[in-house]
């Protein structure tokens, strides 16, 4: 017979829906509208899990999202493993494959379940004061014991294939839980007018009232109304797991876990972030165990679970039912089950001075002993045991929000202690329509849990304060209780009842432990949302990257630029290629995509005065048309940036940063502009994407260009080295500065980057007409390095001053300030002894260097000598045909023509100090 | 002049296209101006909109806009066969401001729908209700993780733009959110 | 995510589109060449750390782009008021803010 405890009629689920599942492997029937767990109930399965300490048979406690017991993991294909999931969450759908955790070889059988046996070996702390010594034997022998021993389920190793998304909303009022309190509040509000979310965990609005066959009515009325009123957002499957800051509220909705099949297109979960006028919190209580020996055996459960296994899942989840309580609550319960045709074997009231001293059974109760007031025991047998222990408020959001608690006397627990600006507690958090519960304490002997998942007794708590822990903080982490992926939901205020009691001191003075997001655990999918793979980080692209593409480059990442590192011909490898290039550059030209350069238009009858205070140097004479390379510092005085300050009329400027460099450079003036040089009528506008910028260099340069323009002269006697000219090349709007980066003749050419990948095209053409190529980065490095040019950020470090790279005649010397003038005559920055730029040259020329080795005045120096500098840039000079390298160095202009050392793993290699110029130290090439 | 990218390439190929649809557009002439606040009412006067004086506003006239980006800001759009940019230069020579072409800066995407909001909100954290950002409110902000400057042209419809290098991105961001809308 | 309200755009918006610029209300000495050691490492270097309200700069950055001043509470994490750059420090009533 399938389902034998199924009841002939009631809950709401659909038995006209008969659904297939697995559970370790053995397929079983249920309903839709069943969770697994009441499935398996119906099934009378209870054995459905190990505990993670003592792998002691662990059953289906509660019926809800505060299941401490029944974790599960989930597997849904390929990637699709998830483990750790509460049985009595997990929607039913044909095919489900659960599978049981932290069992082995199986869960009937598990040979972990020994440890029960030695468990006085094993109490609270037992790690902490076990595994010291040896220290070694920690990472290879104690922790790999441990973590295969004591756990939950594997975490899945594909990667995982389903979409997660996002979504952020406002609203007036967020109403978290649609019990019959959030009903309320959300109708309320909802007919007011006010736009509206209601968010619920569960897969039905409802909360209690779906546990309450004589409430069907009512809240088929309320979910009607909700329904119809669009200015309201009803969103199932949602648990609201964070308060943060300014009453900002993160809800993380489950959209397709409870389906068949996955349907890949559609995200499986998304990510609410929900700003609202107003917060209500409706979240209810959860049921309170009871604490006595052998409460964790399979078949004891929360009375008021037991309700809704009955009410609204139609199973009876025991036919021989004993129910222990401390409040009212358990008789309606019993009057429930018995309705449904179980026995009630016995009622156990606490309040009688009747309790429970022991439970038997093996892997489900079989009975149960009751110690009566006159201390005498009567065993009684059953298939269920009920317990309530009172009710504890759901106050998770509220503590999150810090929201102020109080413990309440009558009810056991913590209430919340007023309201907050925007947030209310209604309902049971509220500690609303909550049956008093006495303070109940269960002294016998035997393991007593109060901490399910992670394997807590009251011993353990009781000798937590033993030993000397006072602060539930301190309590909290040294027997872990509270600690498991429950966070403490069932356990927490029976670990403070406990310790309250052993410390002798009243609960509500003991305080309680921080509640902490996530309520119930969230997937990394749902935090990452549109963030995953190839939308992790933008990714940016150059108007030659489909030329590019198609012309052999191999791309490397410069932020979130892909730019071409070398373009390989014929198969060429990365060293070839970039030799070519070099070669090619020198001898004839090259082609380099330079577009992203940062580039800001300062315009303004201040613009020139505003550039001497922003640059060391001294723009006064730079006439228009004119361009000049330029520094930046902080105010520290230390290098910032770098670039070309062109003019282009009176009080216009065109001004190029580093291509990383744009955001913080602009900052930086828009700082200095609002908030120091204020009298300036200076405006900034970002121009790097409206320009494309690429530059020519080499002897053949000026050909090449010349084939595109005939709006400007280019000939020496027009346009010499640092002009900057507006015009026309390939019939688009240019402008042409001749700058080099490479110290050959060399141009960049401006234009709007709409036509960007035409006029590249245009360019490569004519380059091929004249024997030139195009370069990529790592040529680029190498022609820069052999004019001993600066990359900020590779020669600088953020500790470097405009002398220390040789620049110190650029400072405008007339120039009263500058930001980071008055730095530089600090004794730190001024002082002898400081690193300045020169070159390297190791004495064997095959000998290459590696960028960041330290440099030291003696070979074979002790570990711990002093260095007295580093390698900024080491390459291959092609045109030198040797290992060069640049360097920043203790008074390194001083050492020119004498021998360093480079201590390498293999040995020193020994260098001799050169200016950082390699090739046409003159510059006639550049002025060519 | 070229489109940055081409339109088809931003068509939802899948059964949202009817709640939400993201087009990219031309861009026309666009033109910073920056400057005092009484050189903005000359360069209204010559550019035939006023620029906008309150916060994250747009004005329109004629195939003509003004947007205002900052206190001392504001973007001007135009058509693309519009003379009028190039001649503001002129009309404002007497006086202190900047005033930049930026035609060839952004990437441009029409998003059009009774799901526009719902959609970008998968990636924008502006309350874009009706209420508080109506028509023609306009402002710069962040969608997931680039600046974008953000238009309301029509109740369901908005324009987007974006540095042309982060427009494949910002596409793709959409279209990935588009599958995840939520009932409207 | 903090709400901020940017004074120049008269809104509160996402924390995500400014950018935090460290103190207010640091004084840049008018003439940093008469200013003396001590005098401008203080400016450079020396900031308080409070606990409890404390003057801050934000930038709009990704808004109007404007620089302006915040008062928050690095306890609460409540921004207290904002103001624009160069405006004297607003009287605070409770209530204030974003």
């Amino acid at each position: 017979m399938t389902q034998p405890y199924r009841l002939p009629t009631g809950g709401r689920i659909a038995r006209s829906r008969p659904l297939r599942f697995t559970f370790d492997g053995r397929s079983y029937e249920g309903y839709a509208g069943d969770t697994l767990a009441s499935a398996l109930l119906a099934n009378g399965v209870h054995l459905v899990g190990r505990s993670f300490k003592y792998h002691r048979p662990r059953g289906i406690l509660s019926a809800g999202s505060e299941e401490p017991n029944a974790l599960m993991t989930i597997d849904r294909g390929a990637g699709r493993v998830t483990p750790n999931l509460r049985a009595t969450q997990i929607e039913l759908y044909d095919g489900l494959c659960a599978i049981s955790q932290n069992r082995w070889p199986s869960l009937d059988f598990d040979l972990g379940a020994a440890s029960q046996f030695v468990s006085r070996l094993l109490p609270a702390g037992f790690y902490y004061k076990t595994f010291m010594w040896p220290r070694a034997a920690w990472r290879r022998v104690y922790e790999p014991l441990i973590r295969r021993a004591a756990g939950l389920g594997k975490a899945p190793r594909a990667p995982d294939p389903d979409r997660y998304t996002n979504q952020f909303a406002h609203c007036d009022v967020l109403v978290i839980g649609a019990g019959p309190a959030g009903l309320e509040a959300a109708l309320r509000a909802g007919r007011a007018g006010s736009s509206v979310i209601l968010c619920d965990e569960q897969q039905e609005l409802g909360g209690s009232l779906l546990n309450n066959s004589q409430a069907a009515e009512r809240l088929l009325q309320y979910t009607n109304e909700l329904r119809a009123l669009p200015n309201v957002r009803l969103l199932r499957r949602t648990t609201a797991f964070g308060v943060f800051a300014q009453n900002f509220v993160a809800l993380a909705e489950r959209i397709n876990d409870h389906l068949p099949a996955s349907n890949k297109d559609m995200p499986r979960e998304s990510l609410w972030q929900v700003r609202a006028e107003r917060t209500v919190i409706a979240t209810g209580a959860i049921e309170r165990p009871l604490v006595f020996p052998g409460n964790d055996r399979p078949g004891v459960m929360l009375a008021h679970a037991g309700l809704a296994y009955v009410n609204r899942y139609g199973v009876l989840p025991g036919k021989q039912v004993v129910i222990a309580t401390t409040n009212d609550d358990g008789y309606a319960v019993a009057d429930a089950l018995k309705a449904a045709g179980a026995e009630i074997a016995t009622i156990v009231d606490l309040r009688r001075d009747e309790t429970i001293a022991a439970t038997h059974g093996g892997k489900r109760i079989s009975s149960v002993d009751i110690r009566l007031p006159d201390n005498s025991l009567r065993r009684i047998a059953c298939d269920l045991l009920l317990m309530s222990g009172g009710w504890t408020p759901s106050v998770h959001l509220f503590s999150q929000a810090r929201g102020k608690l109080r413990f309440d006397v009558p009810l056991q627990c913590f209430v919340p202690d007023g309201t907050l600006d925007a947030i209310e507690c209604v309902g049971g958090c509220a500690g609303a329509g909550l049956q008093p519960s006495p303070a109940t304490q269960i002294v016998a002997d035997g393991k007593s849990f109060v901490d399910f998942q992670n394997d807590v007794t009251s011993a353990d708590i009781e000798l937590a304060v033993r030993e000397g822990f006072r602060s539930v903080e301190h309590i909290k982490r040294y027997t872990t209780s509270g600690m498991a992926t429950d966070q403490g939901k069932t356990s927490n205020m029976n670990a403070l009842a406990i310790a309250a009691a052993t410390i002798d001191a009243p609960v509500g003075s003991v305080g309680t432990t921080t509640f902490r997001q996530p309520f119930t655990p969230v997937t990394f999918g749902t935090l990452a949302g549109l963030s995953r793979g190839a939308l992790f980080e933008p990714v940016r692209t150059l108007p030659s990257h489909d030329w590019a593409l198609a012309h052999g480059a191999v791309f490397e990442d410069t932020g979130q630029w892909k730019r071409a590192s070398y373009f390989s011909l014929k198969g060429e490898g990365m060293r070839d290629a970039v030799m070519r290039e070099c070669r090619t550059v020198r001898a004839a030209a090259g082609i380099f995509d330079a577009s992203s350069l940062g580039k800001i238009e300062i315009s303004g009858p201040d613009a020139l005065t505003f550039l001497n205070r922003i640059y060391i140097n001294d723009f006064s004479r730079l006439d228009i048309g004119r361009c000049r390379y330029a520094l930046m510092l902080n105010e520290a005085g230390l290098a910032m940036d770098d670039g070309i300050v062109g003019r282009l009329a009176e009080t216009r400027f065109h001004v190029t940063t580093t291509s990383g460099g744009i955001g913080h450079v602009l900052h930086h003036m828009e700082d200095f502009l609002q908030t120091e040089f204020t009298s300036l009528q200076v405006w900034l506008t970002d121009v790097t994407e409206q320009w494309s910028t690429f530059a020519v260099q080499g002897p053949r340069a000026r050909d090449i260009v010349g084939e595109l323009t005939t709006t400007i002269d280019l000939s020496p006697g027009s346009m010499s080295h640092m002009s900057l000219r507006e015009g026309s090349v390939c019939d688009a709007d240019a402008r042409l500065m001749r700058v080099s980066f490479t110290g050959e003749c060399g141009y960049e050419i401006n234009v709007p980057s709409s036509e960007g990948a035409r006029v590249w095209a245009a360019l490569y053409e004519s380059a091929s007409r004249h024997d030139a190529s195009a370069y990529g980065l790592e040529a680029l490095n190498v022609l820069r390095a052999e004019k001993g040019y600066i990359i900020v950020g590779q020669e600088t470090d953020g500790s470097t001053t405009p002398d220390d790279l040789g620049f110190g005649k650029m400072i405008g010397a007339r120039k009263d300030d500058f930001v980071g003038k008055r730095s530089l005559s600090l004794a730190h920055l001024a002082s002898s002894g400081r690193k300045q730029l020169v070159g390297l040259k190791p004495l064997d020329p095959q000998k290459m260097l590696e960028e960041g080795a330290q440099i030291t005045l003696q070979s074979g120096a002790p570990t711990g000598s002093h260095a007295v500098g580093h390698v900024t840039t080491a390459c291959w000079s092609a045109v030198l045909d040797r290992s060069i390298a640049l360097a920043l160095v203790e008074n390194g202009r001083a050492l020119i023509g004498s021998t360093l050392h480079v201590p390498m793993p293999n040995g020193d290699i020994p260098v001799e100090v050169t200016s950082p110029v390699f090739v046409d130290p003159a510059g006639a090439r550049l002025h060519g | 002049m070229v489109e940055p990218v081409p339109s088809t390439r931003f068509t939802l190929g899948n059964n949202r296209a009817e709640r939400v649809s993201i087009l990219g557009i031309a861009p026309g002439r666009q033109f910073v101006f920056r400057g005092p606040r009484e050189v903005a009412d000359q360069c209204g006067a010559a550019f035939g909109v006023d620029l906008p004086a309150s916060p994250c506003r747009a004005n329109r006239q004629d195939g003509r806009a003004a947007l205002r980006l900052g206190p001392d800001e504001w973007l001007l759009i135009a058509l693309p066969d519009d003379a009028v940019l190039a001649s503001l230069r002129h009309s404002l020579s007497r006086f202190a401001h900047a005033l930049v072409d930026v035609s060839s800066s952004d990437a441009v995407f029409e998003i059009r729908g009774p799901s526009t909001a719902l959609l970008l909100n998968a990636a924008i954290p502006l309350d874009l209700s009706p209420k508080t950002f109506p028509v023609d409110a306009c402002t710069r902000t962040i969608l997931a993780k680039v600046g974008v400057l953000l238009w309301r042209t029509e109740q369901e419809c908005f324009r987007l733009q974006v540095a042309r290098s982060f427009a494949a991105y910002v596409h793709d961001v959409l279209a990935e959110a588009a599958w995840g809308l939520p009932d409207a | 995510m903090l709400l901020i309200r940017c004074p120049y755009c008269e809104t509160a918006r996402p924390e995500v589109e400014f950018r935090h610029g460290g103190e207010a209300l640091m004084e840049r000495p008018r003439d940093p060449s008469r200013a003396s050691d001590a005098e401008w490492i203080d400016y450079l270097y020396m900031r308080r750390n409070p606990k409890g309200p404390h003057a801050e700069r934000w930038r709009h950055v990704h808004g109007c782009g404007r620089f302006f001043n915040c008062l928050r509470d690095t306890v609460s994490d409540r921004i207290v008021v904002t103001w624009r750059a160069g405006e004297p420090v607003p009287e605070v009533t409770d209530g204030d803010g974003a």
